[in-house]
């Protein structure tokens, strides 16, 4: 099979997250028989060769099985898309929805791809591919599906973890079937919270909270974090393979959620009386206050006075 | 004799799919040229409004290449603002994360982005295509592999110390968020900086790190890559002067480099110096002297004004505009930055006799990047080991957040000179304007007709096939483009377009 990456209202930040997969991806690329026409930082043709590669998917002449697109579609400013421009001349969204008509499978890599991400909310108005935050249509709209007849697939996260990419190259390349969920991501790598494994949780199962940097506590309650309400391994699957935001003492910022970035200050929480406006999926806010209050009282000291080295 | 005259509109784009250079090209020879950024994201503007702290989240995602430098400079900028001073250790845990950040890209940036072009076809008459095929080639090159593995580990450095590469916010106003980075953490730290050098050492130099630095004159390096043929030195000083990379790319502008590695006991103060150097003359940084000229942006027409004061009115139609880069100058004049401007700064004198023989060429530019890992793996050990010594101290100071006053912060990303400015109004951010390093490097005339220093270095650059112009990727690539960092805001007025020439 084979893999057209086109980078679109983006900072390149999940080619180069991608490029910290653990194994050697070149030779992961080799092995599942993966060829990738082209990448901007990784294939070496010409710029001839690149628009004739282009030329010839876009006549039909080279069949593309694997669009992947990075960063949302930019439409500003005022619908013109002039923000974005391919060569200088048109805007780029022309050869998105080009491209999107060739591929067989098409993966929007990142938040900005997937939801709009950074600068959905501004002048620059960016579209998720297939959504506008949590809205389905984005730019391609709510009918589109592929040439296979497949939806887009969805790969969050600012950046994603390259593993979420790998794993889907992987299942597209054997053909394994992919669950998607409402927001078309992909279920099976996005199904429980940055919460889950955070070195920090015994805090926040005592609420022993946090108000400022450098400290042991959680830091749900007033620094912001949306480790509780972020679907995301972050906490399974280290970064870089060796720790994560939160357990070093960064609030999660939410940045696989359809509404990334936040409109409101990230380091802190919006609160209702000390409590989170916003509580864990599901969570009944009753009885939340109660168990949290009673967790606060039966907290031991070594967690109290933060003894407890995270 | 009739001139052939071709107009050529080329893609640059190996990081980042948003830079075309526009050339007009005579009887094979640049005449003119403009660099063009083709994206525009806004940043300035999504910042105003927002909560000072946020610039930590959002500027670290103007640019997935150099993410922890625009994080550093905002909360150097926000120090500035609140009056607040890091303390020591912050300080060098700090410096550890944006070098390892700026470590793994310049060795990304040479043998991923710039050497790959020797292994393409292009070259095939040339006495090392098959050498280079073997080493560069993309996803098969020896050091297209092993560049892409020994550079995971630098960034694991960032990873243990801030949680994660790229985008985190480890860095605040005050020193770091980072708890509990002790002797467990600083050990691992040290082995992954102690596996980099030796990659250093064995596959790139064949020699130590400290024979590297000890490289004082052009003698010595020319004895160096007499000794050491094999080392990536000698064999791209060789394939440079075959391709005749010494003689091309020149600017004969000046340098900038707001310095790097902040002294942990004043940080405001950096063990590599910054300043200016131009025709010979060292000059500390004056950060009133810089200015951003629109005359050849797409911005409404005013006079050069500094970061603190300059508007951003869009103006797409103007005559002669083709960049959404403004022109950033310093005393009004074009400068260069860079890893060579960072040696050029500090005076050294390796660098100094180097641009004597061969002017700011391709050759020299780019070897500043290839021997720059030599220096910082040396600072990131010694950083380390203090920072293993004051593993118990305070990392972290509360800063008092003042509601409103300005601030900046300068500091060298991989690619050179980097600033923010802030203002700040009723608690919330009433202007913020970022100047990167490629805005400095990829920026368009001024009022005075000063071609920005890409421009300049192309200008009078022979192009055998206008097909692929290699010549031209070699020009721009030893400047390490990125254009997602220039950031510029425009205001919401209705405005018409025009974009095109």
């Amino acid at each position: 099979m084979n893999l057209y990456w086109l980078q679109s209202g983006g900072c390149s930040g999940d080619s180069m997250s991608l490029l910290n997969y653990e194994g050697n991806l070149f030779e992961l690329f080799e092995n599942i028989g993966l060829e990738v026409l082209w990448h901007p930082s990784l294939a070496n043709i010409s710029p001839k060769e690149h628009d004739t590669l282009l030329e010839n998917i876009l006549n039909d002449t080279k069949e593309l099985d694997i669009l992947c697109i990075e960063g949302n579609v930019v439409m500003g400013p005022d619908g013109s898309g002039m923000f974005d421009t391919f060569r200088g001349g048109e805007p780029k969204y022309k050869l998105i929805e080009k491209l999107s008509q060739k591929a067989s499978y098409i993966v929007a890599v990142g938040t900005c791809a997937s939801f709009g991400g950074i600068g959905s909310y501004d002048e620059m108005q960016g579209l998720g591919l297939g959504y506008l935050h949590e809205k389905k249509g984005g730019f391609l709209g709510k009918e589109f599906l592929t040439k296979k007849g497949l939806p887009i697939i969805n790969l969050p996260g600012c950046p994603i973890q390259p593993k979420a990419l790998v794993t889907i190259l992987q299942k597209i390349v054997t053909d394994t079937p992919i669950n998607l969920n409402k927001n078309s991501i992909d279920e099976s790598y996005y199904n429980f919270t940055v919460h889950q494994g955070c070195t920090r949780n015994e805090y926040h199962e005592y609420k022993v909270e946090e108000n400022d940097f450098g400290e042991n506590g959680c830091m749900f309650f007033h620094l912001g974090c949306k480790g509780p309400t972020t679907m995301a391994p972050c906490n399974k699957y280290l970064w870089n393979e060796v720790n994560s935001k939160t357990r070093v003492g960064v609030p999660c910022f939410g940045c696989t959620r359809p509404d990334f970035p936040q409109q409101h200050p990230f380091f802190e929480t919006q609160n209702i009386v000390g409590t989170p406006l916003e509580l864990p999926k599901g969570v009944d806010r009753a009885h939340y206050l109660a168990y949290k209050d009673m967790a606060w009282a039966a907290a031991p000291k070594r967690l109290a006075k933060r003894k407890q080295r995270v | 004799m009739s001139k052939r005259v071709i107009e050529l509109n080329i893609p640059v784009n190996r990081v980042e799919g948003d830079l075309d250079i526009k050339v007009k090209i005579e009887n094979g020879v640049i005449v003119d040229a403009k660099s063009v950024g083709t994206l525009y994201r806004g940043f300035e503007n999504i910042l105003i409004g927002k909560d000072p702290l946020d610039a930590l989240v959002y500027t670290p995602r103007v640019c997935g290449i150099c993410s922890v430098s625009h994080l550093l400079a905002s909360a150097k900028t926000l120090e500035n603002l609140y009056e607040v001073t890091p303390p020591p250790q912050a300080v060098r845990l700090r410096n550890l994360s944006i070098l390892s950040e700026t470590l793994q890209s310049d060795l990304r940036q040479h043998y991923l982005m710039f050497m790959v072009d020797f292994a393409h076809k292009f070259y095939e008459e040339k006495s090392f295509y098959t050498q280079a095929n073997e080493l560069y080639a993309p996803f098969k090159g020896k050091f297209a592999k092993s560049t892409l593995q020994i550079t995971k580990d630098v960034l694991k450095v960032v990873a243990i110390l801030g949680g994660q590469w790229p985008h985190t916010s480890h860095i605040v106003p005050g020193g770091v968020a980072s708890a509990n980075i002790c002797k467990i953490e600083l050990f691992d730290v040290r082995n992954h900086l102690l596996k980099t050098q030796k990659y250093l050492e064995e596959e790139i130099y064949l020699t130590s790190i400290g024979a590297i630095q000890n490289l004082q004159t052009l003698q010595d390096l020319e004895e160096y890559i007499q000794k050491y043929p094999d080392s990536q030195v000698a064999i791209f000083s060789h394939l440079a002067k075959e391709c005749k990379l010494d003689e091309i790319g020149k600017t004969g502008y000046g340098y900038l480099s707001y310095g790097n590695i902040d002294d942990p006991q004043n940080p405001t103060n950096s063990l590599i110096k910054a300043g200016v150097y131009s025709d010979g003359i060292y000059a500390p940084i004056e950060a009133e002297k810089i200015t951003e000229d629109v005359a050849y942006s797409w911005y409404e027409k005013e006079k050069p004004l500094h970061p603190s004061e300059g508007k951003t009115v869009p103006k797409y139609a103007k005559d002669e505009a083709y960049s959404w880069t403004k022109a950033p100058r310093y005393a009004n004049k074009p400068l260069q930055t860079g890893p060579l401007a960072e040696y050029m700064v500090e005076q050294n004198n390796l660098f100094i006799e180097l641009e004597k023989s061969y002017g700011d060429s391709v050759y020299v530019r780019q070897l500043a990047r290839l021997l720059r890992p030599a220096k910082y793996i040396a600072y990131m050990l010694e950083m380390t080991e203090e920072a293993v010594n004051g593993c118990r101290d305070d990392v972290y100071i509360s800063p008092k957040k003042k509601k409103s006053g300005t601030g900046f912060g300068l500091t060298s990303a991989a690619r050179g000179a980097l600033g923010h400015w802030i203002e700040v109004e009723n608690g919330k951010i009433a202007h913020y304007q970022i100047i990167s390093p490629t805005t400095w490097n990829g920026s368009p005339k001024d009022a005075d007709g000063n071609y920005g220093a890409w421009e300049k270095a192309l200008v009078g650059l022979n192009i055998t096939d206008t097909d692929n112009p290699m010549e031209l990727g070699h020009v721009i690539r030893s400047f390490d483009p990125c254009l997602v960092c220039t950031v510029h805001s425009v205001d919401n007025e209705a405005v018409s377009y025009k974009i095109g020439f």
